[in-house]
């Protein structure tokens, strides 16, 4: 059986998955929980990796270096780049994974810059890391540090191709890069989410296959860009789904650039994506609470919500948001298995009442 | 959405209007509990309250039912509270799953949540534990896992009103089957229980009989057929021809059949029977997959068969000469639309499959062959406990008859006295099982040379098939009869209580014999004599006369609790013995006030049997050895002892069971030994005493240096001489037995005055 975590951590990314052969990877990661505010839903991201990974990860990705993706990573692993990341207690990362544009991006903060470094270090070494897309930009950055980028095409990943990492007859699972294209990074500025790495991971149990698309935070400029080359290239199946991962914290930019007033309409080719779904699948929106009304500009947007539950509908599917499952006011990881009868959203009510009593010391009384 | 769930015909009504106890407390789990919202509640003739909710369901995306990640529930809760609050499911297209209630309404299909009846849920009843059970069967259901393996498929009739009990596996036949069926009794709530008895010669026999059951056998199908209780011939024809069954022509076919069966004198009374109409429903788990289990339905009709023939369209009645006009073309206009249907629950009798689950008997176990005799207080015990168990083929021999006084401790009743034993307990085993021929017995005096002799071919040939021939006849002679005198390979066994009934003793051959049951009985009493706990085992109370046989007399006074503790252990290693190859003496010591039990396991010893034509020392390895053990030390010095043993004089057999050590006041040098007494008259006491004389003095035994032979000295020959004089006094044997370095010889002189020795090699 394979296991996918999504985590309640507000308008945040971060999914484990565990396969079968017990590898785990990681895509995103941003702890931002306040433990010091009782109102604060969000879980404690760090000990539910911890518990479950132990004291390596196969693979970290991170889609792109934005803060709702990375927070906390520089105090959970283990990094290669700098002594004061290398405590007993952290998570080494057997391989990580980036977007070229984490690699040659500038004006990073915190810990966007932290992974840069990291990015760059293990680049530099050619080793424990996969770059996505090989722009100019990432030769002439090569260049400077004195590599030539012949030595490192091994660390480098195109979009359309499957990552070499993991194979799906060995693994029961691969990883096909859609974005980012190297183009898009070539350009003055860089668009972070729309040069953000989106994958389909298809994973195989028996001879059953769940498909699942991690759509980070890419827009639907991007999407319209993946649908077409895709499409181009005829592999279509490539964007078949039964696990959809909705982009952006369920931002009605990740459909269209009309909000609309009760349902966001996509445009045309993206409603194609969305029809690709299976039946029974699942759209994820990794984000807080779907709102009633339009106060907030941010995501989630209770438009995009509105037709991700109808796409839901039409395939006697879900659609859960991560900060209202089980409940708005106690959520908790939502874990999909995917095994013999393809994919389950696990619905139990959780801890027994003796692991609540013997986990954690009770509230104080006085 | 409305439109796609069923409305239920009650008022809506505010939350603050629900005020039975549990519709309340659900309510407040709904309010509470994740994975559930709050519909509405409602309200109908002040009866009943109803809430209703979406429960979210997890369901795997490769579903085997249509249930759905949300599914809308209703709850029906009664004012009084007696039954299951019913459990709806509103979905317009809920599927059709297993564990359903069949109601007169297909829809909405309603929950069968419970297998246990409501008076024992109702104590830990929760709301939330409602709710999870409720989501579990959905959970389930989606994935067909609710349905464990093992589990019979009941059919769950919500209100079936009556019962019947159908012979076992009546169906395997074929479908040209009546049943002759009784209404034996009805119960307190006014629902019936009809009994019936498979029987082909139903004319002669109906008679006796109030309905007449006919079997009509569906093709096979996925479970989960009839979906809703049918309440006329019409609705079930209908319900049947969603399979392909075209149950109107079955019906017709088998009336036609049933007036055609019976004389005339019999035929008015047939006419004017009620008929119960048996629908066998073969079931698979999958479509086309094979039976996996048999799932009967049976309905009463409440008019005579006269009428049912007249409704379906096949005849008229003529009330004038009372019988029938066959139509010469059927009304096919009509279809038993009047004929109403009453739903009963089948129940099939008890069987050995059954009886085998149930105990979970191991099936290999359930299949062996067990040839036993005496089936007195604890030979009746064990056998019905195994009989019950589904365990072992069993034959049965004994040669009693059943008095008044052994139904204080016999599992037969007051109408079985003054018969044969084994004869009314083959009855009653084959009444358990309802199984003709599942027991053999044989009213037959094992030891008797005078019973008929085809008998015996018959005892003899069951012998030879058995697996394990067993001896509860609280008889020596019989032990030994079946341990030494007949032909089997089967290891022998046998299994006793001690008088005080405290203590329960099994003993048990090896699957190659080599420790055969007489000697285990000798070694047996050895252990007792070397076991401080057992010293009083053989104690009787009731015995005045410490020689007498009595020990394993149990006509003595002996409660029935102690027996049936006894039975039981004594069932349970029939199970060890059947499924081990080696050889045992056990005694479980159990204490009298609160009957905890101690199993003493006690040593075997392989068989020295050293023959002669006639006559025949067994002995074993342990007594080969202790004598050795007690000569070396004494090198060059002889040494010797008493031996004691008994006699088997019939067979001609002697039993050298142990031997002592010299004396503290013997005499012992190279070339002589002068056996001392000191001590000896305790010795004879306490074997006597724990053995009741079952063990005795049988003879000397002494050594002789290394190198020389064990023949008699001259010094031997005289003292052989005074063993004689006062042994042949008192009807004995004398026994001398010489140990060399090399060999050891048994010297004796048997009653006809014949000198024999039996040589054996170290």
């Amino acid at each position: 059986m394979h296991k996918i975590n999504f985590f309640p951590i507000g308008n945040a990314d971060s999914c484990l998955i565990q396969l079968d052969n017990n590898k785990t990877i990681i895509i995103d990661y941003a702890h931002k929980k306040d433990n010091n505010n009782d109102d604060d839903r969000r879980i404690d991201l760090e000990s539910s990796v911890k518990e479950v990974v132990g004291k390596s990860v196969d693979v970290l990705a991170i889609t792109h270096a934005d803060d709702d993706h990375v927070h906390g990573f520089s105090n959970l692993f283990f990094l290669e780049h700098a002594h004061k990341y290398q405590s007993e207690d952290r998570i080494k990362i057997k391989e990580l994974w980036v977007p070229a544009a984490v690699i040659l991006e500038k004006n990073l903060e915190n810990d966007a810059l932290i992974l840069r470094a990291e990015a760059r270090h293990r680049l530099k070494n050619g080793k424990g890391i996969k770059v996505f897309s090989k722009p100019e930009k990432l030769e002439q950055w090569l260049e400077g540090e004195g590599i030539k980028l012949k030595d490192r095409l091994s660390n480098i990943v195109h979009a359309g191709n499957v990552v070499p990492s993991f194979q799906l007859d060995n693994d029961g699972v691969e990883f096909f890069i859609h974005s980012p294209f190297s183009e898009t990074i070539d350009n003055e500025e860089i668009d972070r989410n729309n040069s953000c790495l989106a994958m389909q991971a298809k994973f195989k149990y028996e001879d059953e296959i769940v498909n699942l698309i991690l759509g980070a935070d890419a827009e639907f400029e991007l999407w319209e860009d993946i649908i077409k080359v895709t499409k181009h290239y005829k592999r279509e199946d490539r964007l078949n789904w039964d696990l959809f991962k909705v982009p952006h914290h369920c931002s009605y930019t990740a459909l269209s650039d009309e909000k609309g007033d009760d349902i966001t309409v996509p445009k045309e080719n993206i409603k194609w994506l969305y029809k690709q779904g299976n039946d029974r699948g699942h759209l994820i929106s990794s984000s807080n609470p779907i709102p009633t009304d339009d106060n907030d500009k941010l995501p989630p947007h209770r438009q995009a919500a509105k037709y991700y539950k109808s796409v839901a509908k039409g395939i006697n599917g879900e659609f859960n948001v991560t900060m209202e499952f089980t409940s708005k006011k106690d959520p908790k990881t939502m874990v999909f298995k995917i095994d013999e009868n393809k994919v389950t959203l696990i619905k139990e009510l959780g801890a027994s009442i003796i692991g609540i009593v013997s986990e954690k010391p009770s509230p104080r009384v006085g | 959405m409305l439109n796609d769930y069923i409305e239920i015909e009650a008022q809506i009504v505010p939350k603050s209007e629900i005020q039975l106890q549990k519709s309340k407390d659900l309510l407040y789990a709904i309010e509470r509990l994740p994975f559930v919202e709050l519909v509405e509640c409602r309200k109908k003739e002040n009866k009943y309250e109803i809430l209703i909710f979406d429960l979210s369901v997890q369901v795997p995306q490769k579903k085997v039912y249509d249930i759905r990640p949300t599914e809308r529930i209703a709850v029906e809760f009664e004012i009084s509270d007696t039954f299951f609050p019913r459990v709806l499911a509103l979905r317009n297209n809920f599927p059709r799953v297993p564990h359903q209630y069949r109601n007169r309404n297909e829809f909405p299909r309603s929950l069968c949540l419970y297998e246990d009846p409501y008076s024992e849920v109702n104590f830990s009843w929760t709301a939330s534990a409602f709710i999870e059970r409720i989501r579990d069967w959905l959970r389930l259901t989606a994935i067909d896992k609710l349905h464990q393996q093992n589990q019979q498929l009941e059919p769950f009739l919500s209100h079936h009103e009556g019962v019947v009990i159908l012979p076992k596996d009546f169906y395997v036949n074929d479908d040209k089957l009546f049943l002759t069926i009784k209404h034996i009794y009805t119960q307190k709530n006014g629902i019936p229980i009809f009994r019936s008895q498979f029987n082909e010669n139903v004319i002669n026999t109906h008679l006796e009989n109030d309905l007449i059951g006919i079997v009509i056998p569906c093709p096979i199908q996925t479970h989960g057929i009839i979906y809703k209780t049918p309440s006329n011939i019409n609705e079930l024809n209908e319900i049947l021809s969603d399979i392909g069954m075209d149950f109107i022509s079955v019906l017709r076919g088998k009336l036609l059949e049933l007036n055609t069966t019976f004389g005339k004198e019999y035929k008015n009374k047939l006419l004017n029977s009620e008929l119960m109409i048996i629908i066998l429903l073969p079931k698979s788990r999958i479509s086309g997959g094979k039976m996996e289990n048999l799932e009967i339905c049976a309905f009463i009709t409440t008019n005579p068969i006269c009428k049912i023939g007249e409704e379906i369209g096949i005849w008229e009645y003529l009330y004038d000469i009372k019988d029938i006009g066959i139509n010469m073309v059927y009304d096919n206009s009509k279809t038993g639309k009047l004929i109403k249907l009453v739903t009963i629950n089948t129940n099939s009798e008890f069987n050995r499959k059954q009886a085998i689950l149930m105990s979970s008997t191991d099936e290999a176990l359930s299949e062996r062959n067990i040839f036993c005799v005496g089936v007195g207080a604890l030979g009746s015990q064990i056998f019905e406990n195994s009989i019950r168990m589904g365990f072992g083929k069993w034959t049965i021999v004994d040669n009693d008859i059943l008095s008044p006084h052994n139904l204080a401790r016999h599992t037969l009743t007051s109408e079985h006295v003054g018969y044969p034993k084994v004869e009314s307990l083959k009855k009653i085993s084959q009444e358990i099982l309802n199984e003709k021929d599942v027991v053999k017995s044989f009213y037959y005096d094992i030891l008797s040379t005078t019973d008929d002799a085809s008998e015996l071919e018959n005892i003899k040939k069951c012998i030879s098939n058995s697996d394990l021939i067993i001896d509860i006849s609280t008889s020596i002679p019989v032990s030994r009869f079946l341990s030494l005198d007949i032909e089997s390979n089967a290891k022998r066994a046998s299994m006793f209580m001690n008088p005080t009934g405290t203590d329960v003793v099994v003993l048990c051959e090896d699957n190659e014999r080599a420790r055969r049951l007489d000697l285990l009985e000798m070694q047996y009493y050895r252990e007792l004599i070397n076991h401080p706990k057992l010293e009083e085992h053989l104690y009787n109370p009731y015995s005045k006369v410490s020689y007498s046989n009595s020990c394993r007399d149990i006509s003595s006074i002996l409660p029935q609790d102690a027996i049936a503790m006894g039975a039981a252990i004594c069932t349970n290693e029939l199970k060890n013995i059947l499924s081990n190859d080696l050889s045992s003496i056990k005694i479980w010591k159990t204490d009298k006030k609160h009957f905890t039990t101690e199993l003493i396991d006690m040593p075997t010893s392989t068989m020295i049997e050293l023959k002669t034509d006639e006559w025949r020392i067994v002995t074993d390895e342990y007594f080969i050895k202790k004598m050795i053990n007690l000569r070396a030390p004494r090198l060059p010095s002889e040494t010797g002892g008493i031996i004691i043993g008994s006699y088997d004089f019939s067979r001609k057999i002697i039993y050298a069971v142990d031997l002592y050590s010299a004396p503290i006041d013997s005499y012992e040098y190279p070339s002589l030994f002068i056996r001392g007494h000191n001590g000896l008259k305790d010795i004879f006491e306490n074997v006597k005493k724990i053995t009741y004389n079952r063990l005795f003095y049988i003879g000397e035994w002494h050594s002789h240096p290394d190198g020389l032979p064990t023949q008699q000295s001259d010094d031997d020959i005289k003292a052989f001489d005074w063993q004689r004089d006062f042994m042949t006094t008192f009807g004995q044997i004398p026994l001398m037995l010489i140990c060399g370095s090399d060999d050891y010889t048994f010297h004796l002189e048997t009653s006809a005055g014949e000198n024999l020795m039996f040589m054996g090699e170290l």
